[in-house]
């Protein structure tokens, strides 16, 4: 037989091939390695694949992701990356979402409808919150990323193997928020100041800025110098799309400010004071570069001549469309974005402008789009290396073929594979149990089926307190001294206040919510809470219900504060990069969070993960 | 910024505008269009090689349509080199495509030049009998020449090339900062610290470098020229640091740091080899720029550098005020320059000498190689003539002592090569004919192993099985893995960055693990 499928049936089987053209698998992710997932899964026979992005496609993708073309820019990625794989095998069935992953129809029960799901995701974020739920639905996750030269996958199977949360995740120090704010030393303090606090503060939500800076103030001095600021900030805002805009904030910015930093009467420590720009003189002086929008223009640094022109430029240009916008609507905003070209040149000005200021080196528009895009260098090698590991790993998945791991002295399957450029090639190790300590799989978690329609939450409540012996099978209750439930923001029910006679779907909770169930322990030191999931069931009769899952429930200790704080910065850390990090690459996204509060979505190209090679040695090392 | 920037921005991060020139300039050659040929090329035309040549004398089958992405089910029975080329080039207009329907062979006997005008040669799925005499055209014309093969679950991947020379490696760490042997602005840029004084901010903004010279030098001062012991320089260094430092975290940075200024600045043994390369000894019109500036630098080593290679003038980060660290950079990178200056010279009075323009050698390349000069690789690969006449027996034995070792692969990739110059097929091609292949299999195995002089006892009955129940089948996640690999090393050659893997690369997806061999 010389069919389209000859290799596959040949080498694997045709019982196993069967298994693999009648599964059902989710990617989440269209990217670099998802272009490379999607190909081979499709040659590989999958039958059912559906494939979730919310990104579009853009120029500096196409040296990769090799499902689009030129005329596909600015399209979705998952839709075209559909249209694209489907010629090459229109055997299969294809469903594309253009849509974020966050959206309440991707919820616990739609996960659960795949055998497998594979991730190839751009931050840490969406990689835990998808790590979450294939957990609560149960369904094995293949997490990978790559970084340069360098990457990786891993799977992972609940109450088998970790999760991709078991292991914390590494939180980088970020510089403080008065070395961004008064006294840099590195060209990235000067980046950082323009991208997450000047260009928020005139383009973006003017107001988390200063209310932070409020908040941080420690005298009344400095909460002077704020109100002085905020006023300043109106004023500029006021002059959006004037003519004077950009001169007026560069007389604000980089001398009005320095001067009122300098003549505080407490002393900063700064080694060497910053002098404050001569306005005037660079504004008549400013000179277009000759050689500008060529590469060299992009790699060299320039002359504050040169900075001073381009920013003005860009400042106008953006202001101009601030302007335009707010005419359409009042709470119009521009958020930084690397591949908007205004917005990066505005961004390299300012940040050479304050380097001058504080004679500090300057950096090229080139690298301080690289440090302030968090970019991280990605080709196509790699992406293949690592989609093909994937994909090998899937069909094992779907052939079943993983058991328990860490049983001594046996030989344990191996789930996690790093591709290194280096001597070695590609290197695997077993990925180890879960960690009992867990919050993202090591929760109590049941599943409620009821009728929406007619269960209420009061009758909720009086189940989770019931005996368990007043009941049997998946009727009886938990016993629990109840607190409280939760729902995202919502809290739905306090016991303070007594039952509620409600139905949950005029609670506006919705077929796979997952409820927080808060309940009192008697163990000192410890909280008891249970993710509850309700599931629709439209056949059941008004209070009829079943709680499916193990009623073991654990409790597990308070959290200190320390500790909830590192988890607060990890959520905002978005993501990672950089191996061997040290003082001198510190990143951009991990400063975000301390420098503005609203930080955008920190993208990275094909997606970190962690990679903890020698974990003894210099500690973990990261990738994207 | 050009369009061209942005498209490749996430690839020049990794080689610069320079590797990327010689990726476009390149012209790579692929002998036959299978599917992980095409996967190969696919991660070469993305990035923009400069052209590419598929030879393929085939028909697309069936099968080919159903694991090689770049054909469809239209293809079938059309010549593949043809149909490959069509869709490969929609991957990248700035890339040149071509095809040639002929047979490798046929080229070889009728032209053999054909085969000169490629910068990299990659077969997949050709048998050694056509392998081996195209690895002689290419070795004896200085081309690089991959060949790759798939065979089921496994794949084998072979770089032959006579010399391959790195001026930039990217190795990890640069760390050239001559703490042992400081220059004359290096020691007077450490005097000029006031470590007396009261002034604590000062105090903690004095670069580490600084704060260990002057533990050096006055431990020199007081014990007669000797260096200190690590204990020694540390404990004088926390006697140097202020008692009133609140935050003394550059004293520190020097306290870790120590070991390095005890560290002696040589010669690597393998840099010093490279400088006293008979090719750098014997520099004609002909030699590379490589060896031209081997020569200039050992040249300089021997006079001007005082015995040291040039300063590679770049110095970490560390806790210093802002000034200070700014002059420190510049001492080094100003030492720096006027190295690469003197090497400058050396480089321009050889290239006269042999008849060439003194400026034939593009000035990034001086700069690159003095930077670099402490990191230089020379890679001289086996060829694979050697590796059949002269196997390393031993090497192989040692290796096959674990049945585990992925070397296995290698063996059983040589059998099924052999089993097909002898049988004129793949073994397992035909699925009735398994157990009776993998007995001839078992036969090719036992004579390579006696030929290699390895005990022939090892039984490798298992693998055999898989090797043949996998037929010749070329499974797509395999190929695209595999292709990955073999793009990636292919850029590093053809960059000239990197280090590429010698010589033999094994690829096992039932364990997804790889191992590279020197055979």
């Amino acid at each position: 037989m010389d069919g389209r499928y000859k290799h596959m049936i040949d080498s694997l089987g045709p019982d196993l091939f069967d298994k693999i053209q009648n599964s059902r698998v989710l990617m989440v992710g269209a990217g670099g390695i998802g272009c490379e997932l999607l190909k081979n899964l499709v040659l590989a026979g999958f039958g059912n694949i559906e494939i979730i992005d919310l990104d579009t496609i853009d120029l500096s993708n196409l040296n990769r992701q090799f499902l689009f073309q030129h005329k596909h820019i600015k399209q979705s990625k998952a839709h075209v990356a559909r249209e694209t794989a489907l010629k090459f095998n229109p055997h299969v069935n294809i469903k594309s979402h253009h849509n974020s992953i966050y959206e309440d129809q991707y919820n616990v029960p739609w996960f659960k409808s795949f055998d497998l799901v594979m991730g190839a995701l751009d931050n840490l974020k969406a990689r835990q919150y998808v790590n979450q739920k294939c957990i609560q639905a149960g369904v094995p996750l293949i997490e990978s990323g790559t970084a340069g030269h360098l990457g990786q996958t891993s799977l992972h199977v609940k109450d088998i193997s970790r999760c991709y949360s078991c292991d914390p995740k590494p939180v980088p120090k970020a510089p403080a928020s008065c070395t961004i704010r008064s006294t840099p030393t590195a060209p990235i303090h000067c980046i950082v100041w323009a991208k997450s606090y000047l260009f928020c503060k005139l383009f973006g939500e003017d107001e988390d800025a200063i209310k932070e800076d409020a908040e941080s103030a420690q005298n009344t001095e400095q909460l002077e110098t704020l109100r002085k600021e905020s006023e300043a900030t109106s004023r500029l805002r006021n002059a959006l799309g004037t003519e004077e805009f950009g001169k007026m904030v560069m007389q604000q910015v980089f001398h009005d400010d320095i001067e009122e930093l300098l003549n505080q009467k407490e002393k900063l420590s700064w080694r060497k004071e910053p002098t404050p720009l001569d306005v005037n003189t660079l504004v008549s002086n400013a000179v277009e570069a000759k050689d500008k929008g060529s590469t060299e223009f992009e790699q060299r640094e320039w002359t504050p001549e040169e900075a001073a022109h381009v920013f003005l430029e860009s400042t106008s240009k953006l202001s101009k469309r601030m302007a335009e916008g707010l005419k359409e609507d009042p709470n119009f905003t521009l958020e930084f974005d690397k591949d908007d070209q205004d917005a990066m040149d505005f961004v390299t000005a300012c940040g050479n402008l304050r380097a001058h200021v504080y004679d500090i080196e300057k950096k090229s528009r080139w690298d301080t789009k690289e440090m302030a895009g968090n970019i991280i260098p990605a080709i196509a090698t790699t992406n293949a290396i690592i989609a093909g590991l994937v994909v090998i790993t899937a069909i094992r998945v779907i052939d079943g073929k993983y058991a328990p791991i860490e049983v001594e002295g046996k030989k344990t399957e191996q789930w996690k594979n790093a591709y290194l450029a280096g001597p070695g090639g590609i290197t695997t190790e077993p990925i180890g149990p879960y960690n009992p300590l867990c919050v993202a799989c090591q929760t109590n978690f049941l599943t409620l089926r009821v009728n929406l329609n007619t269960y209420t939450l009061g009758q909720l409540a009086d189940l989770l307190q019931h005996e368990p012996e007043l009941a049997e099978g998946d009727r009886r209750g938990l016993g629990l001294q109840l607190e409280a439930i939760e729902l995202g923001d919502r809290r739905l029910l306090d016991f303070e206040d007594g039952p509620v006679e409600k139905t949950l779907s005029e609670l506006q909770t919705k077929n796979g919510d997952v409820f927080i169930v808060i309940a009192d322990c008697d163990e000192p030191g410890h909280t008891l809470t249970v993710d509850l999931m309700v599931e629709h069931v439209d056949s059941m009769e008004d209070n009829f219900y079943e709680l499916v899952g193990s009623r073991k429930l654990a409790s597990r200790p308070v959290s200190n504060p320390e500790e909830e704080k590192k988890e607060e910065e990890e959520k905002k850390e978005d993501g990672q990069k950089s191996l061997k990090r040290s003082s001198d690459d510190m990143k951009t996204d991990q400063v975000n969070g301390q420098a503005n509060g609203s930080s955008k979505k920190a993208k990275q190209e094909d997606g970190p993960v962690h990679i903890d090679l020698d974990a003894d040695d210099d500690g973990p090392m990261l990738i994207e | 910024m050009d369009k061209k920037t942005q498209k490749y921005d996430r690839q020049l991060r990794l080689w610069g505008g320079h590797g990327q020139e010689a990726l476009g300039a390149s012209k790579v050659c692929l002998i036959n269009g299978s599917a992980v040929g095409t996967e190969t090329l696919k991660n070469l035309i993305l990035p923009a090689i400069g052209s590419f040549t598929v030879v393929d004398d085939k028909p697309v089958s069936g099968s080919d349509a159903g694991n090689n992405f770049f054909l469809t089910q239209d293809s079938i029975d059309q010549p593949r080199a043809k149909c490959v080329t069509e869709l490969l080039r929609e991957l990248n207009e700035e890339v040149e495509g071509n095809h040639v329907e002929q047979n490798p062979t046929d080229i070889m006997a009728n032209n053999p030049e054909f085969f000169h005008q490629f910068n990299l040669v990659i077969t997949t799925q050709l048998p050694e009998s056509i392998v081996l005499p195209l690895a002689e055209i290419c070795w004896n014309a200085n081309i690089p020449l991959f060949v790759v093969r798939v065979n089921g679950f496994f794949g084998y991947f072979r770089i032959a090339l006579p010399e391959h020379t790195i001026v930039e490696p990217h190795p990890e760490q640069l760390l050239d900062l001559r703490l042992d042997c400081p220059f004359p602005a290096l020691i007077e840029y450490a005097n000029k610290f006031d470590f007396e004084s009261t002034d604590t901010l000062a105090l903690s903004h004095i670069p580490y470098i600084a704060i260990l010279l002057r533990c050096l030098q006055e431990h020199k001062r007081t014990h007669g020229g000797a260096v200190p012991s690590l204990s020694e320089l540390r404990q004088l260094i926390r006697q140097l640091q202020s008692k009133d430092l609140s935050d003394p975290e550059n004293f520190d940075e020097a306290h870790n740091s120590a070991f390095k200024a005890r560290q002696q600045t040589t010669i690597p043994r393998a840099i010093e080899q490279i400088l006293n390369d008979p090719k750098a000894e014997d520099i004609t019109n002909t030699s590379s720029d490589f060896w031209i500036l081997a020569r200039a630098v050992r040249d300089f080593v021997a006079n001007e550098g005082n015995g040291l290679l040039p300063l590679a003038g770049t110095v970490p980060d560390m806790k210093s005020d802002t000034e200070s660290f700014v002059v420190l950079q510049t001492i080094y990178k100003t030492k720096a320059k006027e190295d690469v200056q003197s090497v400058q010279r050396r480089v321009s009075q050889l290239l006269t000498s042999v008849g060439k323009s003194a400026d034939s050698i593009p000035q990034g390349y001086v700069d690159a190689f003095c930077k670099y000069s402490a990191h230089l690789r020379v890679i001289r690969y086996r060829s694979l003539r050697e590796e059949y006449e002269k196997p390393l027996g031993q090497y192989i034995a040692s290796k096959l002592a674990d049945l585990d070792d992925n070397i296995v692969y290698y063996v059983l990739h040589r059998a099924v090569d052999r089993f097909f110059e002898t049988h004129k097929r793949y073994p397992g091609y035909h699925n009735h004919e398994v157990e009776t292949d993998v007995g001839l299999l078992k036969k090719c195995v036992t004579s390579l192993l006696s030929e290699w002089q390895v005990s022939a006892s090892t039984p490798l009955d298992d693998h055999l099985h898989e090797i043949v129940r996998a037929g010749a089948s070329e499974l797509h996640s395999v190929s695209s893995l595999l292709g990955g690999i073999v793009s990636q090393e292919a850029i590093k050659v053809l960059t000239r960055q990197y280090v590429p893997m010698d010589n033999t690369v094994v690829v096992n997806t039932v364990r997804s693990t790889s191992s590279v061999y020197t055979l």
